[in-house]
């Protein structure tokens, strides 16, 4: 048997339900996570499709915003009152303010000249203000205009007018010297360099406003100056800001130059550079960017360049990032980076796990009620299997398997099971049972070999049984010979012996092999008794049917025999062999001679004369024996229990034998025949002391030699 | 009924129905030379002479207790050869001729043919 498993031992019941509960809280887990890689593949699509139409929208913003700059730009570099330093204004000044009403993120325009001078309007939106306050202007100012021309003597004036939102004159600041010089500004000198065509220069401060803005700048086809534009972007970064989901949303733009166009944080957009008593503004570039999550994103980009997707993670958050290549209107190359929480296009592990678990446990508790039916379904007939099972280990075999699961494995093992019991049942009948029940209590492998042990050995035989054989039909004989057996073996089984073998109509069984058997020479002898009124009792019911009658013989001995296993591997009988086992079978043969149904060896009468009452038979060695053989005839018993004898009408006949024995004894053969003769008066039907008297005619005739020992030798069987 | 030893025992009282004990007083014959008779005797007690000879003119025997006469009988076809006289009286145990053939049948064919043999030339040499 293998070693039992280590640990605590768990029923099935438990088993199963814990297995089905584990499948359930597995299946959950697992769809959870496959709900969520889903769901991560959604949502990275979902953020790529987002970044894509929210950089699409702020580009659309981006060109609607700049449009109008560069329309005005062009208007005004081709307007003719425009292109000529001394020419009036006046002509184009109505189409200046209706496009700075209409087109609030641009400031100012203006035009510079070769000869110093100079015509600015500026749009007064509530940051200018202060800037007009300082000029001295009015707080009704809308728009201020600007106008630097040369005099006759070449010197230049600036002249300042004031209007209101309905354009009307509101003040003048009257002419004075100028300081302001357009030709020394790089926008005049970049829009020189590069005639007709519209340069940009990148983001800065204001000087006036301190507000962040662009200037687009081209001269006139006349080479004589440069119309500009000022663009305050602070419109477009607020359009940016709020075209974000939220604040953890990051936009940059850059371009490629790596100087920054926009950041989501407009006070990223400028550093400070500089000694402290100059402090100037620069534009900051990429690499002064300080949200982590934008200069990771940054430097993926420098590793591989645009990307539609990628993921980021930064201090335990995951995020999206998307660089895109974007071609500005005046063809320059510039790169829109956004970037954006994961948590906002999909929910965390954790969050799907506390959505699915719940459900698979409610599943799970709605299924109970099944579970533990099936559980029980397949768990009950298992342990009533087990209980089966401990029944036929202890040898009750009596009772069928009575039971039936819905479960077809469990169905067929119990059929297994009934099947292995109502076998071990039959071949039981072929083996003794004692034998049986102690290799399955032993578990021991069956091996040729045995033991010397004490056994009281008892054989029956029916007289005459050739004859009777013979005259009887087979089935007929068979049935007799089962009953027959039946009512003999049974008893001997009950009374814990052994039945070895049934040879013909001969019963060999023993006691005290393989169950030990306190007193078994006591219980051989009763079971004989008992044996031999059953077969009267048999006899008397099969006479009464009209079938002959059995005279059943016993001969008992006791003494060591060699118990154990004999045969081949295939075919192994337990049994019993040795010198006493012969003598048990000699002894039962001997009843022929002596007319006698029970006779026992002088060991059986030494042994049990306590309880059964015998008569002394004979000494005889018969053929085969080494030694002389007492023999005894089992008349009764005293036990009241073993009412198979009235014993008392036997005592007295046991003691007028003894009598004749004795003068026997003495040698004495007329004496003995007296005796005999005496005898015989009283129990004329006795049939051992014909057997005497035959035997005293003889020694009368021919009185045996000296030293005569009383033995009778047998020649034959 | 028979008695059959060989067969399967029987009852006491079957087998004394071959045997009978009897007593013979001084100078009694038990049986005579010529008599029908087929039964044997064992002598018990006292003495028992057989004769040859319508006077008893030879001796053949002096029997003592424990022998067995009588026997011849049984082969000379049921004729007394000899006269068994007691002296001074007798006790003899008379055995049946059933029994007698019972034993005879009983024994080895050898023996039987032997026993046969004397008992023939016992007659012969009687006759001469």
């Amino acid at each position: 048997m293998s070693s039992p498993a280590s640990g605590p031992r768990i029923t099935l019941f438990v088993t199963v339900l814990t297995l089905f509960l584990t499948v359930a809280l597995s299946v959950g887990a697992a769809v959870t996570i496959a709900n969520y890689i889903e769901a991560r593949k959604t949502a990275l699509k979902v953020a790529s499709d987002t970044f894509r139409s929210t950089i699409s929208q702020i580009n659309e913003r981006r060109l609607a915003f700049f449009a109008p700059v560069f329309l005005i730009t062009d208007v005004l570099q081709a307007a003719p009152s425009l292109q000529q330093a001394e020419a009036s204004r006046d002509p184009i000044l109505q189409l200046v303010l209706s496009s700075l009403k209409s087109n609030p993120q641009i400031s100012a325009v203006y035009a510079g000249y070769q000869n110093g001078n100079y015509f600015q309007v500026l749009s007064i939106s509530a940051s200018e203000k202060p800037f007009i306050a300082q000029l001295g202007g009015p707080a009704g100012t809308r728009y201020a205009i600007q106008e630097i021309r040369s005099d006759v003597s070449g010197i230049r004036k600036e002249t300042w007018n004031f209007l209101d939102d309905d354009h009307h004159l509101i003040a003048r600041i009257a002419e004075h010297d100028a300081t302001y010089d357009p030709r020394r500004r790089d926008w005049y000198r970049t829009a020189m360099e590069k005639p007709n065509q519209t340069i940009r220069v990148p983001p800065y401060l204001f000087a006036t406003t301190s507000q962040v803005g662009m200037t687009l700048a081209k001269s006139f086809v006349t080479n004589v100056g440069v119309v500009g534009v000022d663009v305050t972007i602070e419109r477009l970064m607020v359009y940016v800001r709020s075209v974000r989901a939220n604040e953890a949303h990051r936009f940059v733009a850059f371009d490629d130059r790596n100087r920054l166009l926009a950041h989501f944080d407009q006070h990223q957009m400028f550093k400070h550079v500089g000694a402290p008593e100059r402090p100037a503004v620069e534009l900051a570039t990429t690499a002064d960017v300080s949200d982590p999550v934008v200069r990771e994103a940054l430097q993926r980009f420098a590793q591989t360049g645009p990307y539609s997707i990628t993921d980021i993670s930064i201090s335990g958050t995951t995020y999206l990032a998307t660089v895109a290549r974007q071609v500005a209107r005046d063809g320059g190359i510039f790169f829109v980076l956004y970037a954006a929480p994961l948590s906002d296009f999909q929910g965390t592990l954790m969050d799907a796990a506390k959505r699915s678990i719940p459900i698979a446990l409610l599943v799970f508790l709605l299924l109970l009620p099944g579970i533990v039916y099936l559980a029980r379904a397949i768990s009950r007939p298992l342990a009533k299997l087990s209980d089966e099972a401990e029944l036929i280990q202890s040898f009750q075999l009596d009772e069928p398997i009575r039971m039936n699961s819905r479960v077809v494995e469990i169905n067929t093992l119990i059929r297994s099971m009934s099947g292995m019991k109502s076998t071990i049942r039959e071949v039981s009948k072929f083996v003794p049972k004692a034998l049986v029940k102690d290799i399955l209590e032993n578990e021991d492998m069956v091996a040729v070999g045995g033991q010397i042990r004490r056994i009281s050995i008892l054989f029956t035989d029916v007289k005459d049984f050739t004859p009777i054989a013979e005259r009887l039909p087979a089935p007929e004989l068979m049935a007799n010979m089962s009953e027959y057996f039946e009512q003999l073996a049974s008893l001997i089984i009950k009374r814990n012996g052994t039945v070895d073998k049934f040879i013909g109509d001969a019963i060999f069984s023993f006691w005290n092999a393989p169950l030990t058997v306190a007193r078994h020479e006591h219980i051989a002898c009763a079971t004989a008794l008992e044996c031999h009124a059953a077969s009267r009792r048999l006899n008397a019911r099969w006479t009464e049917n009209g079938i002959a009658a059995w005279k059943t013989r016993f001969g008992i001995h006791v003494g060591d025999a060699v118990l154990g296993n004999v045969g081949s591997s295939d075919r192994i009988d337990y049994t019993a062999i040795g010198d006493n086992v012969n003598i048990a079978a000699r002894l039962e043969g001997l009843n022929k001679f002596y007319g006698s149904s029970i006779l026992v060896s002088g060991q059986i009468a030494t042994a049990c004369s306590d309880e059964f009452l015998f008569r002394r038979v004979d000494r005889t060695q018969p053929k085969g024996l080494e030694r002389a053989l007492d023999i005894f005839e089992l008349l009764g018993s005293f036990n009241a229990r073993d009412s198979c004898h009235n014993a008392s009408s036997w005592v007295k006949l046991v003691r007028d034998w003894d009598s004749v024995y004795e003068v026997y004894a003495s040698r004495d053969w007329m004496q003995t025949l007296g005796a005999l003769e005496a005898f015989a008066d009283e129990y004329p039907d006795d049939v051992l002391a014909g057997i005497y008297l035959d035997r005293v005619i003889g020694f009368i005739l021919e009185p045996p030699a000296d030293p005569w020992d009383g033995v009778i030798h047998f020649g034959q069987k | 009924m028979t008695y059959e030893q060989g067969a399967s025992p029987v009852a006491v009282r079957t087998m004394r129905k071959e045997l009978s004990r009897k007593t013979y007083p001084a100078r009694a014959t038990i049986f005579a030379e010529g008599d029908t008779g087929t039964i044997a005797y064992v002598l018990l007690r006292g003495d028992v002479t057989i004769f040859i000879g319508t006077d008893h003119q030879r001796l053949v025997t002096r029997l003592k207790p424990g022998e067995m006469f009588g026997v011849h009988a049984l082969m000379a076809g049921s004729q007394r050869a000899a006269s068994a006289v007691t002296e001074h009286g007798c006790e003899v145990l008379a055995v049946s001729e059933a029994m007698l053939r019972q034993k005879l049948a009983s024994a080895d064919p050898f023996l039987r043919y032997w026993v046969d043999y004397l008992s023939k030339r016992v007659i012969d040499l009687s006759a001469q």
